[in-house]
């Protein structure tokens, strides 16, 4: 049985393929030589502790080896300059190349997402949705918020429940992962039918799938405008959490100083206007570059900080009590907020 | 109770007012309240009404700044390994021109000369695989070709061009050019088109004004006349292309402005491009250069007008395309500044990060944060090729305000600082000669466009009264 190669490998979707490799480690992620990422981990490429496979030059693979490539989007258009050569040699190989693209389609059977058989039905019907829900978010939106909810679900795994997430950054049938629907982020579509949108599209994964919980990675962030944060202010937590509410609410935040007060202040704030709460805070090695521009663009510039940083910053926020808090990277913490997480369902179980 | 308020007085014709730097906002204040400010550096919070209430707003508060730290010090080996800025090849140290006011130019030791050495292939492949190890988290690679005159080494230009796409496959390259565009074949205009290259082109004016102080090696010839030829050819073939074009406009003080405004009247063309616009800078030159009365005066003048095209619909673009750059900074004027106290660890603002934001590599292979800084001075060398870079250095670079920390720390223009470490010249850190004097011109500045805010809203008030 041949290979299966993932490509292209970006930052964004790390976490997307570090489930791919987990499930099936003879699985090959491949990149452009540009990117910088060939010959490195997965974890060594976002500046954490080096770990097992290497990201290969997608021109250097001996195709005869490979069964399907999984075709991944992205919003660098530069990965894709030559995919038309790369597509026809891949057929003449007579590899499957599963893909999210439309322009694959033009090549190759593709397997027809399961989650493009949905269509919002009934303008007005909303239901209360009764499947234990997690809210993963960030203060700013990160592509590292698809990490965090990826290592919960790892967990929901070995405890042998069943776990969807929905994510903007990264998924697969296989990995149980889905898309956002079509048009919930436009500006095509009213907030209202959004709204609508989405609860149905939850109701559509609930009867298809039978999730014990789900995950969903919710777009943007919860605060306010300020000069340095878009974050579509706020909208998207406000919609999600109209839409679904959540039962837990766990944040990734950059690398920064923080204290009980903010805590406080955000958790008062996020109460008051998405009916949230933080039950988990969890420092990613990450560092946003300070805006100096009062423009209104969703492309905030970040960088990954080593693990020394993230280390030297957990010591200094080590006076946080009011919510668990502790680094991506940490797995104790990883498995005590999942402890945590299941305690609470449980206990709302019993209710 | 006592303190010793972080703030900047100044008035309007009408009205009086004063800029809290700890809180970083404007308020209005009384003529009696004005008058006690002014007099007093240590003040009773509750010496009356008015400064009792604009204690209890937050007003008026110490300053609570310790030390001075740039808050990307902790960060700067990941900001430099892995989002690399703008990689600057300086590729050549010759020039076929002698601008007067040009640092090269000069006969002094402030800076290094024009010379016949030209940056090696293996030196830039080098550069280009140190930036490449080093931007793994950049979205796109910016490559940008410096001088001398860079186009004298165009067939390295080419082969760096060449090398650096294949190697940066799957990002983006965004090449860029400084040039004096006299070496402009149409050969070389193709090469820049085809490969998207953003330029930077000096022009100074019309010929009168532009052949004054930018002359050809063998002082014969106009460098005028092949500019403008170059830059038609340019705007009628490619016309896209040329609307992209930065013209590089140095404005001698020491003249009037005509010659600019000529320009733009003779060649209309010129209007569909970018305009950038600068002042002769004399830190490298021998003698000071002053500006003149009727320079100040036409300055002034069109700076007004600028003004009044931000906050009116009268519109001055056609005169004022050449000032266009400057009323898109006055945008911000009428922008309120965001409020935020200032924390007991600060640094002022207008030092960028080097390595980050920007390197410089030279003919030699030694690392620079910018192609603006006298690459005779070793501190100001942030590393090399073969050793990578100093750390020590950038940081020292990155704070050098702890230089003259006191003067800085108590300045109310510690949040608009548009200073960075270039402007201890020559003289290296220990010397703050120049410093002093760009200070002083940014303060001035600053509490110019203090004025000028309270003078927008002033008129926006007014309008509003009908």
């Amino acid at each position: 049985m041949g290979k299966t190669v993932i490509f292209p490998f970006t930052l964004e979707n790390s976490s997307f393929c570090q489930a791919y490799l987990d499930q099936d480690d003879a699985c090959v992620l491949a990149s452009l030589s540009g990117t910088g990422t060939i010959d490195q981990s997965i974890g060594k490429a976002l500046n954490r502790l080096d770990g097992t496979g290497r990201i290969v030059d997608i021109h250097s693979i001996d195709l005869r080896e490979v069964d399907k490539i999984i075709l991944l989007e992205s919003k660098n258009s530069e990965l894709y300059e030559h995919i038309d050569e790369l597509l026809v040699k891949w057929n003449a190989y007579q590899i499957e190349v599963i893909s999210f693209s439309d322009k694959c389609r033009e090549f190759m059977p593709m397997a027809v997402l399961q989650c493009r058989d949905f269509h919002v039905t009934d303008s007005y019907h909303y239901v209360f949705i009764d499947k234990p829900i997690i809210f993963v978010g960030g203060i700013k939106e990160t592509s590292e918020i698809a990490w965090l909810s990826y290592q919960i679900k790892k967990r929901f795994e070995k405890r042998k429940l069943k776990s969807i997430v929905i994510s903007r950054y990264g998924y697969s049938i296989d990995q149980e992962c889905y898309p956002y629907p079509d048009e919930f982020v436009s500006d095509r579509i009213s907030a209202e039918y959004k709204v609508l949108l989405l609860n149905q599209y939850l109701q559509f994964l609930i009867r298809k799938h039978e999730p014990d919980v789900i995950l969903i990675e919710v777009i943007g962030g919860p605060l306010r405008f300020d000069y340095h944060v878009f974050n579509y202010f706020g909208v998207y937590y406000y919609i999600t959490s109209q839409a679904v509410s959540a039962d837990l609410f766990l944040c990734t935040l950059p690398i920064g100083e923080y204290d009980d007060a903010y805590f406080m202040k955000l958790n008062d704030y996020i109460r008051h206007k998405f009916d949230l709460t933080i039950d988990a805070a969890c420092l990613m090695n990450i560092k946003f570059e300070d805006s100096l521009s009062v423009t209104i663009e969703n492309d905030d510039e970040y960088y990954y900080v080593s693990d020394s940083i993230l280390q030297r910053y957990l010591e200094k926020n080590r006076q946080v009590r009011v919510v668990p808090f502790g680094a991506c990277t940490d797995e104790s913490y990883l498995d005590a907020v999942f402890a945590a997480i299941l305690k609470k369902l449980e206990g709302a179980e019993d209710e | 109770m006592q303190t010793r308020p972080f703030i900047q007085l100044f008035k309007t014709t009408s009205h009086y007012y004063f800029y809290d730097a700890y809180v970083n906002q404007i308020s209005e204040l009384s003529a009696a309240g004005y008058q006690y400010l002014k007099e007093h550096q240590m003040i009773d919070c509750f010496y009356n009404e008015e400064i009792a209430q604009l204690y209890k707003e937050g007003f008026l508060h110490e300053n609570p700044i310790l030390t001075f730290q740039h808050p990307a010090t902790d960060f700067v080996e990941d900001l430099t390994t892995r989002k690399a800025g703008t990689l600057v090849l300086q590729i050549t140290q010759n020039c076929n021109l002698r601008c007067s006011y040009c640092p090269y130019s000069q006969s002094g030791e402030k800076h290094r000369h024009h010379t016949n050495q030209n940056m090696s292939w293996e030196t830039a492949k080098k550069a280009v695989d140190f930036y490449y190890d080093k931007s793994i988290d950049a979205d796109t690679a910016n490559i940008s070709f410096y001088g001398g005159e860079p186009l004298l080494q165009f067939s390295l230009m080419k082969a760096v061009v060449a090398y650096s796409k294949k190697k940066f496959e799957g990002k983006k390259c965004v090449f860029s050019i400084t040039t004096n565009a006299t070496l402009l074949t149409k050969e070389i205009a193709d090469f820049l088109i085809t490969n998207e290259f953003r330029l930077a082109i000096s022009l100074d004016g019309d010929k009168e004004s532009n052949d004054r102080n930018r002359k050809f090696v063998s002082q014969k010839g106009s460098v005028f006349e092949k500019v403008i030829e170059t830059l038609q050819y340019l705007y009628e073939n490619a016309p896209e292309f040329a609307k992209k074009i930065n013209l590089s406009m140095v404005i001698d003080q020491r003249k009037d402005l005509k010659g600019f405004l000529h320009l733009f009247r003779e060649y209309p063309f010129l209007n569909q491009m970018q305009i950038s616009v600068s002042l002769i800078e004399d830190d490298y030159l021998e003698n000071e250069v002053r500006e003149s009365k009727a320079f100040y005066e036409e300055f002034s003048y069109y700076r007004f007008l600028s003004y009044l095209s931000v906050i009116s619909p009268l519109d001055f673009t056609e005169d004022l395309k050449f000032f266009a750059s400057m009323k898109e900074s006055y945008k911000k004027l009428v922008l309120p500044f965001q409020a935020s106290a200032i924390g007991k660890t600060a640094i002022p603002s207008g030092q960028c990060i080097p390595g980050n934001t920007k390197v410089m590599v030279t003919v030699q292979g030694k690392l620079f944060p910018c192609e603006k800084v006298s690459e005779r001075r070793e501190d100001y060398c942030i590393g090399t090729l073969d050793t990578g870079y100093d750390y020590e250095k950038i940081k020292e670079i990155l704070n050098f305000s702890r230089y003259t920390f006191a003067l800085c720390r108590n300045c109310p223009a510690f949040r608009e600082c548009t200073l960075c470490f270039k402007t201890h010249g020559a003289g290296g850190f220990s010397s703050t000669a120049t410093k002093m004097k760009y200070c002083a011109l940014c303060k001035q500045n600053f509490v110019e466009d203090l004025r000028v805010r309270m003078y927008f809203k002033e008129m926006a008030d007014w309008k509003g009264r009908g």
